[in-house]
């Protein structure tokens, strides 16, 4: 702590920081234009002038360190004076010139008339975003800030909104609910959308959610949010939320109270069981609903069904992922936290396009790699990232486990292992490294199509350069090697002693909000909350819910819908997730769900699963209008919200659920509200004992917290494993495709994300995004486009063993020749028509990122 | 996909005036000549600070073309390696670079105080009238273009105008129209040249 005096009085500040920083710790008045914590304090506003004892002219509070027994003062007749003029330069710049007024985006509106030349919005595209949008242009009382493009719309714009959430004036505007006035409630709560669940304050005003805001003391998102976050919010208010329940009766839908419904469901899923036995029911949870909602729901499905059928969708992304680090490391869970993103001295990104699909992550790994730390980046395509890469790796799709045997195999040869950490730490070296023998890179180079000395250099890159971490997204696991690929990555990360340690780690993106979290909460059918596995805690949970746990063994879910087709599964009950846009090979889905008798549904709108196949339809609220907790890539347990009521008579998941296990005379589901669930899965999983809400209040903890008084878990692994002291090192054998390119089928198909939409598109696409990204596109290379004869936003129909799809083809030189990118999030293309059957063996993850195609004119 | 009501999406647009935005102009690339000096030049600069280059490579861009066009920027950003965008901000800067074609001669008359109180403002208002156009235009023949710039750094030989890269010095206002008709004449041969190199 500093001692200072200001304006007479003495304070004991924090120490370190500015002058500023001192006078709004001792929360004296100072006023400001250009600070913005966020951002290196520039001093161009002047406003802060303040005198300082000793200093013989006034200063910027903002710019001037500060120091212990500092006697500032922040306000004379002087600093009155020299303020006013400032002030009075500032209107008369703002009166002398022409101000650009742009309404070209749908989210944000452009009224420079108001501009003060605080340059924030510059400073805050550039040093949080890293897109570089806003520029100064001019000079003296010309200066002006424009964009890059003609109009925002047609400039580098991300739509992040940063620029609008620093701008003090309203020269940046929010273009969204201005109709409806400012709000007058803020309600703390996390985002509806990707994995790194940044938290956002949501405004309301008359029940209405009119804004959101970033919340500038997130640990996750430390003040900034993308697109998603920060405007996709309407699809709340959409006019075709369901929020009633319904039956359908003959084909036709009708809408029926909720005790009927709940009368129907027990009564059909009653029969089913009772005709069938229990493992013809089962249950399909949502990783966009809270950690009790799925708690609840699985808990329904073992307690209540009596079968251990029940998934989430993780089956289709990370699965591997868990899986992996479950067996090599003993936890399925992220080893390290985000904030390893500025502590690594290298950033391995594989199989993962942050920018877009993870974008607050995104930039935080731009502004490292900015900032100097070495990245890496292993993708078929030449992803934003690459631009700021090192090297990037354009690796063949479905090539993976070659490429990282290969750095793997460099790291032995030339010795450049940790050798303290492997003697240590590990175990099987002798073996994996007689394995590695076989991969030198030269090998992998004619199988992945790149070269053998970027493959060295990766190598020498991740292994030199410690503490190094690693990200990887859906393009290491939606593959048939998924969980080999994720061990591939581990065994890199063991060879060079980068887990366990600040700076290191291997870290899964996590597509949806809680695909961690409903993992986690036993939404799959080998492990029970906490990720236990069932005989292991068997006792335990018998105990906590006083019924026997069945002991068949459950389904996954791309083997529930084998079962539908076999017969075998009769009955499914899906929570908030599109199964037959989102699974692959669309015709068999849609095979498996009509053969089903029983489908229930639960969900904000009729899905695309619900209008064709459910039998009865539960109208669920968003997460805007319930409480609970979400749980992000990184282990982080954040505290739910709700900020509006729900919307008629829609009803949380966990409640419906609770009021269905009700009706169907079970016990054990009369909880008072989503707390009352948590603390069930506190007395249950000892990794989350010490997280109470209370505790959770405040910027969450990560799992494990087993104790009040524990601090969370940055980072896992630290001492030893939570399998045991030694990891093994696991040799991990290539398997090739069966989706290589043929002469029928000559491209290789890679799906995938797009910054403006999310997954079946539920919820973006009755968003405004639907404005700025209005149809999926097929990305193809300048060189194939010209062969095949298909030009920008041509129709073109993508043709695989499975299916087709029409969408338009756009052309674009970050695909490399031979493939073919396409995003998946637009129901009326319905791309997984064409992806096909492929699995990983380990999790029947599908393999999605890899589908022989041909082309042809639609 | 869009459930919305449409929208409708204004472009940008100044208000007071309209936004200029640079002419975006035809391809664009050096001579080889020009080529080879910006490549010798950018030597100079560490290889991570080439962006240091960015002035002489649109000085170069100017000498090639009079001025510079957007795809001049673009080619300049290919050769810098920044983007266009960060060009156009240095361009918009920079009074000598010009973004409008200007005449073979450029007469930048200094309007800064040494010249202003011998008489600068009538120094341009007597170019105004030979030539019939007003500050930051070219006249009809397309020799000329008229601009006011801050000190030239000849205070001691004020009023001074800067014709392209040379001083006319003390060039007092009755002078002007002679001045103007000799240039017509004689091109380059009509300048009297800097005193400091007289004096040598």
């Amino acid at each position: 702590m500093a001692r200072v005096t200001i304006d007479g009085r003495p304070y004991e500040v924090p120490d370190g920081g500015s002058v500023l920083g001192a006078v709004r710790a001792a929360r004296v008045r100072l006023p400001t234009l250009c600070h913005d914590p966020r951002l290196a304090p520039s001093g161009v506003c002047r406003l802060c002038l303040v005198r300082i004892a000793g200093v013989a002219r006034a200063v910027t509070a903002c710019t001037t360190p500060l120091a212990d027994g500092m006697d500032i003062v922040t306000a004379s007749p002087e600093l009155a004076a020299a303020r006013r003029g400032i002030l009075r330069m500032l209107a008369a710049r703002r009166r002398s010139r022409a101000a650009l007024i742009d309404e070209s985006h749908p989210y944000i509106r452009v009224d420079m008339s108001r501009c003060v030349d605080c340059y924030r919005c510059v400073q805050i595209c550039d040093e949080v975003q890293g897109q570089f949008v806003w520029h100064v242009r001019g000079r003296g009382l010309d200066t002006r800030i424009e964009p890059d493009g003609a109009s925002l719309r047609e400039s580098a714009c991300v739509s992040c909104g940063a620029c609008v959430d620093t701008c003090p004036t309203g020269a940046l505007e929010d273009r969204l609910g201005a109709a409806h006035g400012a709000p007058d409630t803020w309600t703390r709560t996390v985002c509806p959308y990707c994995g790194v669940g940044c938290e956002l304050d949501a405004g309301t005003r008359d029940g209405r959610l009119v804004a959101v805001r970033p919340v500038i003391d997130s640990p996750v998102s430390r003040g900034h949010l993308c697109v998603k976050g920060r405007y996709a919010f309407d699809f709340v208010a959409a006019g075709d939320r369901v929020t009633e329940p319904m039956v359908r009766g003959r084909g036709a839908w009708r809408t029926v109270t909720w005790d009927e419904a709940y009368a129907v469901v027990a009564a059909r899923l009653g029969d089913v069981i009772r005709r069938h036995g229990a493992d013809a029911a089962a249950v399909l949870t949502s990783a966009r609903a809270t950690n009790e909602d799925n708690y609840v729901a699985q808990k329904f499905a073992r307690a209540v069904l009596g079968t251990h059928n029940v998934d989430c969708c993780a089956r289709v992304c990370h699965a591997p992922s868990a899986a992996a680090l479950r067996r090599v490391v003993g936890a399925g869970l992220a080893t390290g936290s985000f904030d390893d993103i500025e502590r690594a001295a290298t950033l391995l990104v594989c199989g993962a396009n942050p920018t877009e699909s993870h974008p607050v992550v995104g930039a935080r790994i731009k502004q490292a790699a900015r900032r100097g730390a070495r990245l890496i980046v292993i993708d078929p395509r030449r992803i934003e990232l690459a631009a700021y890469a090192d090297l990037h790796l354009a690796v063949r799709p479905g090539t993976n486990v070659a490429l990282l045997n290969a750095m793997a195999h460099v790291v032995l040869a030339e010795g450049l292992g940790d050798r303290a950490f492997l003697a240590a730490r590990t175990s099987g070296l002798e073996e994996f490294r007689r394995f590695l023998d076989a991969w030198p890179p030269s090998r992998a180079a004619e199988i992945c199509g790149v070269d053998a000395a970027s493959i060295r250099r990766a190598a020498v890159l991740y292994a030199t350069g410690a503490p190094a971490t690693s990200v990887h997204g859906l393009g290491v696991t939606e593959h048939v090697q998924g969980t080999d690929g994720v061990a591939a990555l581990i065994n890199l990360a063991l060879l060079t002693g980068n887990i366990g340690r600040p700076g290191s780690g291997v870290n899964p993106l996590r597509g949806q909000n809680n695909v961690q979290g409903a993992a986690h909460m036993g939404c799959d059918p080998g492990v029970l909350a906490g990720s236990v596995p069932v005989d292991q805690g068997r006792v335990a949970f018998e105990r906590q819910w006083g019924v026997a746990l069945p002991s068949a063994h459950g389904r996954t879910l791309p083997q529930m819908l084998d079962g539908a087709i076999d017969g075998s599964v009769r009955a499914l009950w899906i929570m908030g997730y599109d199964v037959l846009l989102s699974n692959p090979d669309a015709a068999a889905t849609a095979q498996a769900l009509a053969a089903l008798d029983v489908v229930v549904v639960q969900d904000l709108f009729l899905t695309e699963t619900a209008r064709d196949y459910a039998s009865v339809f539960l109208p669920a609220c968003s997460s805007f209008e319930k409480d609970g907790t979400f749980m992000n890539a990184e282990r982080r347990v954040q505290r739910v919200r709700a900020a509006l009521a729900p919307r008629g008579g829609s009803k949380a998941d966990w409640q419906i659920v609770c009021e269905a296990a009700r009706a169907m005379g079970a016990g054990g589901f009369d909880y008072a509200g989503p707390e009352a669930i948590w603390d069930e899965v506190r007395a249950l999983c000892a990794g989350a004992r010490g997280m109470t809400y209370a505790r959770l209040d405040r910027g969450g903890l990560q799992w494990p917290c087993p104790s009040l008084d524990h601090p969370g878990t940055a980072t896992l692994h630290a001492e030893t494993f939570a399998r045991g002291p030694r990891a093994v090192l696991e040799p991990v054998p290539y398997r090739e495709s069966s989706q290589t390119p043929s002469t029928e089928y000559p491209f290789q198909l890679i799906t995938g994300r797009t910054l403006y939409q999310f997954n079946a598109g539920t919820m973006t696409g009755r968003t405004r995004n639907a404005d700025l990204r209005p149809a999926d596109l097929l990305d193809i290379s300048p060189d194939d486009a010209a062969r095949v004869g298909v030009g920008e936003g041509d129709a073109v129909r993508v043709i695989s063993r499975h299916g087709t799809a029409v969408l338009g083809a756009h052309v674009d030189a970050t695909v490399a020749p031979g493939q073919l990118f396409a995003t998946f999030h637009q129901p009326a293309v319905r791309l997984n028509a064409v992806t096909g059957e492929g699995r990983d063996p380990v999790t029947g993850t599908p393999e999605y990122k890899v589908t022989a195609v041909r082309l042809e004119h639609a | 996909m869009s459930f919305h009501p449409k929208m409708e999406y204004a472009p940008a647009r100044f208000h007071k005036s309209a936004r200029t935005l640079p002419d975006p102009g035809g391809d664009f690339t050096y001579t080889a000549e020009n080529q080879a000096k910006f490549d010798a030049n950018v030597q100079r600069y560490p290889p991570d600070q080439r962006k240091s280059a960015i002035l002489y490579a649109l000085y170069l861009a100017q000498r090639q073309q009079g001025f510079l066009t957007r795809a001049a920027m673009a080619h300049v950003a290919g050769q810098i390696r920044c983007t266009t965008a960060d060009v156009e901000d240095v361009v918009s800067y920079y009074t000598m670079f010009y973004t409008k074609p200007v005449g073979t001669y450029v007469l930048n008359v200094c309007r800064t105080l040494s010249c202003a109180l011998l008489g600068a403002e009538r120094v341009t208002e007597a170019i105004s009238e030979k030539l019939g156009i007003k500050v930051g235009e070219t006249d009809a023949s397309g020799m000329f273009t008229l601009i006011e710039v801050e000190c030239l750094g000849a205070c001691d030989r004020a009023p001074v105008v800067m014709v392209n890269d040379d001083w006319e010095e003390r060039l007092a206002p009755e002078q002007v129209g002679e001045f103007i008709d000799h240039v017509r004449a004689k091109g380059r041969a009509a300048f009297t040249g800097c005193h400091l190199h007289k004096e040598k």
